[in-house]
């Protein structure tokens, strides 16, 4: 009960400002990202509302915000082209269901194998992607339009230094309206985009036929969906944590997720997931507790339902305007700043995430990549850890090798070629106890060697290898208990 | 720090009830004869924002420029009340001191008071709490226990003792007694210790009477009067109709009862009877110092 109060009354006065300067922001984004995926504004519009309302209650990181997101759209666009809106409907229902599975399998653990510099491309990639997406308002279009967006952002940046008590984006659109309005500007507005709220949402089964041939056209967009889905809201998740030095509970925001997204699916909204920039503006506005999310969520829907006319007015000018913001104040630039002295390896999986992604418009897609590459970077920077050194007994007879370091597949050609099989000796002594033997790579390496050694008919012993090759066992650590290691070396 | 967990913790904060939780504890260190640490957690209230920037614009490394600036917040509002903290513990410290206390600790903790007390409690034989404190709401009356406390007593494993803002050495006790696990055990905690020994005990048995029961009760109420007389308690026991804290309430008028001792149980129907509605309505209407026994 004190936790329920806390999470949601203990901050109530700022969690309701930074709602609604919240739900301003996110009523551009709404629209624009209905635009990245082809659909209705309405659509995003919806979902926003449904994602936001039931993450409110049911996520595992209050004062984050969800609602429908350019990182999701993206993922919906082919899908929406060629097979239409219902499908779309359908496809973030399944999404939802992957989510919550994922939750129970306690999946927010992977997240530990997304490293630094792959969360940094994954964010830039993600800005990047949020700017190309105004690009269509901004190429061949008058030079009416240029000058408003650059009114817009000047609003945006400027006005602040005069009050910060009125949302900045807020004043960009009104006064943007205004000018378009009443100089009759020609310019694209929001209502020329497609069908505006007019009314609450109502419940609906997707108008879909529920067949094998269904699921085999939306389940590869639902899992990529639900992936790409999940690590942006863990990371924002942990942005959030960081912000508020309070902790989140990771696998009550995958389900979380999930239930926001088969609400949003069966109310006729989009699939999305949590937002870094919005969630960015929620803390700095002061929003910390689950109510701030709420009224985010819900003064939208009745800003857009009652207000319906008005938004139909916005130039579409006014919302490049306010993404841009987000654009920016979603891409971290420290990590361009960072280029030349981060080590090279992290900044080519950062890049190669940002590449990967801008090229396929899949974040899913970089993610992989950037993870596959840390691993790479990662297995060759500890296959360097391998020492190998040899002595020779007074005699000249027995040479003795002591092994110090990580052998596996990465390390395993340096291993074999460490051993100097053309010496004319009597016998070998290889001394591995101090390695450690991490795959069956490392073990054929070693039988290699000592095949080597007894072709040249040399004796070989090996002393040690229990110890080193007690880390192949798979669960190695769980039960690894620095005592009894010790015990087994005396 | 003291680690035993032969200790009495006195958790203050800088309200006007740290005067009458000093007194409390110095009464109940010296009938324990044990020690008393001052506990002063330190709550950056990390649930709550100062922010005043609504301007909702984010630009180049808003992240970074963000994180920057609520740490920087939070580390000069942690230090200032370290330093405030530790005046006032101080402070305390010699105002013990010449309230005749010599063995005592003091102890500064960040976090909420709820986890910290939580955190803490195994270390001690007892807990002594203001019935309100910074915490409670403006608005609240100071007769009001406050919902933190209300929390607490629920959480904490060993005996609370809430006091008022002033403490007076009690010189006559009532136990609110029915016949239930959690109050039959409150009597015998009460037989064995130390802390009251020596005072009028009054048992009363107060609630709706039904005549099944009453033979039953009358034997309960026995028990506890035996009990308590067994042990050299000069004991009075009465059974009284009506709601138990119209009757508690009236009971502390008319023989000027100074000390209010509870049992409260862990799973038994009378903690939620006791920690619903029931116990704070007790609290509130006996406006007393209350002795919370599990």
């Amino acid at each position: 009960m004190n936790n329920l109060r806390q999470e949601w009354l203990s901050n109530t006065r700022n969690d309701l400002l930074a709602g609604l300067v919240v739900a301003l922001a996110l009523i551009p984004e709404a629209i624009a990202f209905s635009i990245i995926a082809g659909v209705d504004p309405k659509v995003g519009l919806y979902a926003s509302f449904c994602i936001a309302f039931v993450s409110a209650f049911m996520g595992g990181r209050p004062g984050m915000i969800s609602a429908a997101t350019g990182a999701m759209a993206l993922l919906m666009v082919m899908l929406v082209k060629t097979h239409g809106l219902e499908y779309l409907l359908g496809a973030t229902i399944l999404t939802g269901l992957l989510q919550i599975i994922a939750g129970w399998l306690r999946l927010g653990a992977l997240m530990r194998f997304v490293s630094r510099s792959v969360i940094t491309g994954f964010v830039n990639a993600l800005a990047i992607l949020i700017f190309m997406a105004q690009l269509p308002e901004l190429i061949d279009v008058s030079w009416v339009v240029y000058a408003m967006t650059a009114a817009g952002l000047g609003i945006i940046y400027l006005f602040p230094l005069l009050t910060k008590s009125i949302p900045s984006p807020l004043v960009t659109i009104v006064v943007l309206t205004a000018v378009s309005i009443s100089l009759g500007l020609d310019i694209r507005t929001v209502g020329d985009m497609g069908e505006l709220p007019d009314s609450l949402p109502v419940f609906l089964f997707p108008d879909m036929p529920l067949t094998w041939e269904t699921l085999t056209i939306i389940f590869p967009v639902s899992a990529t969906m639900a992936v790409v889905g999940l690590l942006e809201s863990m990371m924002t998740a942990s942005i959030v944590d960081d912000l508020t030095d309070t902790p989140s509970d990771k696998n009550r925001e995958c389900v979380g997720q999930g239930l926001s997204n088969i609400f949003a699916g069966f109310m006729g909204g989009m699939a999305g997931c949590a937002m870094i920039g919005q969630s960015v503006i929620n803390v700095k506005s002061g929003g910390r507790g689950r109510l701030s999310t709420l009224t985010a969520g819900v003064l939208l829907l009745i800003m857009v339902v009652f207000l319906g006319n008005w938004v139909a007015m916005i130039p579409m000018a006014a919302l490049v305007a306010v993404m841009i913001m987000v654009s920016i104040g979603t891409f971290n630039w420290a990590s361009i700043r960072n280029l030349g002295t981060n080590p090279k390896s992290s900044s080519a999986v950062m890049l190669a995430t940002v590449i990967v992604v801008v090229a396929t418009h899949d974040l899913a897609k970089g993610v992989l990549v950037g993870v596959l590459l840390s691993g790479f970077f990662f297995a060759h920077k500890v296959g360097r850890v391998l020492h190998i050194t040899s002595q020779a007994d007074p005699n000249g007879l027995v040479r003795a090798y002591t092994v110090r370091g990580q052998v596996f597949f990465a390390s395993s050609e340096r291993f074999v070629d460490a051993f100097d099989y053309k010496e004319v000796i009597d016998a070998v002594r290889i001394d591995v106890s101090q390695a450690h033997f991490w795959d069956v790579t490392a073990v054929s390496a070693l039988d290699k060697a000592v095949t080597k050694f007894r072709r040249e008919g040399t004796d070989v012993e090996v002393i040690g290898l229990n110890e080193a090759s007690a880390t192949m066992i798979d669960r190695f650590g769980t039960h690894d208990k620095p005592a009894a290691d010790s015990a087994a070396l005396h | 720090m003291l680690m035993t967990n032969e200790k009495i913790i006195a958790s203050v904060d800088q309200s006007d009830h740290s005067e009458g939780v000093t007194d409390a504890a110095v009464w109940a260190a010296k009938q324990l004869a044990l020690p008393v640490e001052f506990l002063h957690v330190l709550d950056r209230h990390l649930e709550r924002a100062q922010s005043e920037d609504h301007s909702g614009a984010i630009g180049v490394d808003a992240q970074e420029n963000l994180l920057e600036s609520l740490s920087q917040e939070d580390a000069s509002k942690s230090k200032m009340a370290r330093e405030q903290g530790r005046l006032f513990l101080s402070r305390l410290r010699t105002y013990a001191a010449t309230k005749g206390l010599d063995a005592m600790d003091t102890r500064q903790r960040h976090g909420r008071l709820l986890d910290t007390l939580t955190e803490l409690a195994p270390e001690a034989r007892m807990v002594v709490l203001g019935r309100n404190g910074e915490s409670s709401a403006a608005g609240s009356k100071p007769a009001d226990v406050s919902s933190t406390v209300s929390e607490l007593i629920k959480h904490l494993p060993c005996p609370v003792l809430l006091t008022r803002q002033t403490f007076t050495p009690p010189q006559q006790v009532l136990l609110a007694f029915d016949g239930h696990s959690a109050t039959r055990h409150a009597v015998r905690a009460v037989a064995e210790s130390q802390l009251l020994s020596g005072l009028p005990i009054h048992v009363l048995m107060a609630g709706r009477h039904n005549n099944a029961l009453q033979r039953d009760q009358q034997k309960q109420l026995d028990w506890a009067h035996e009990m308590l007389a067994a042990r050299g308690f000069n004991v009075t026991s009465a059974r009284v109709g009506g709601d138990a804290a119209v009757a508690i309430a009236h009971h502390v008028r008319a023989h000027a009862i100074d000390l209010l001792v509870m049992g409260v149980g862990r799973h038994s129907a009378i903690r939620h009877l006791l920690l619903g509605s029931n116990t704070a309505e007790i609290l509130r209407a006996s406006q007393l110092a209350t002795l919370i026994v599990r």
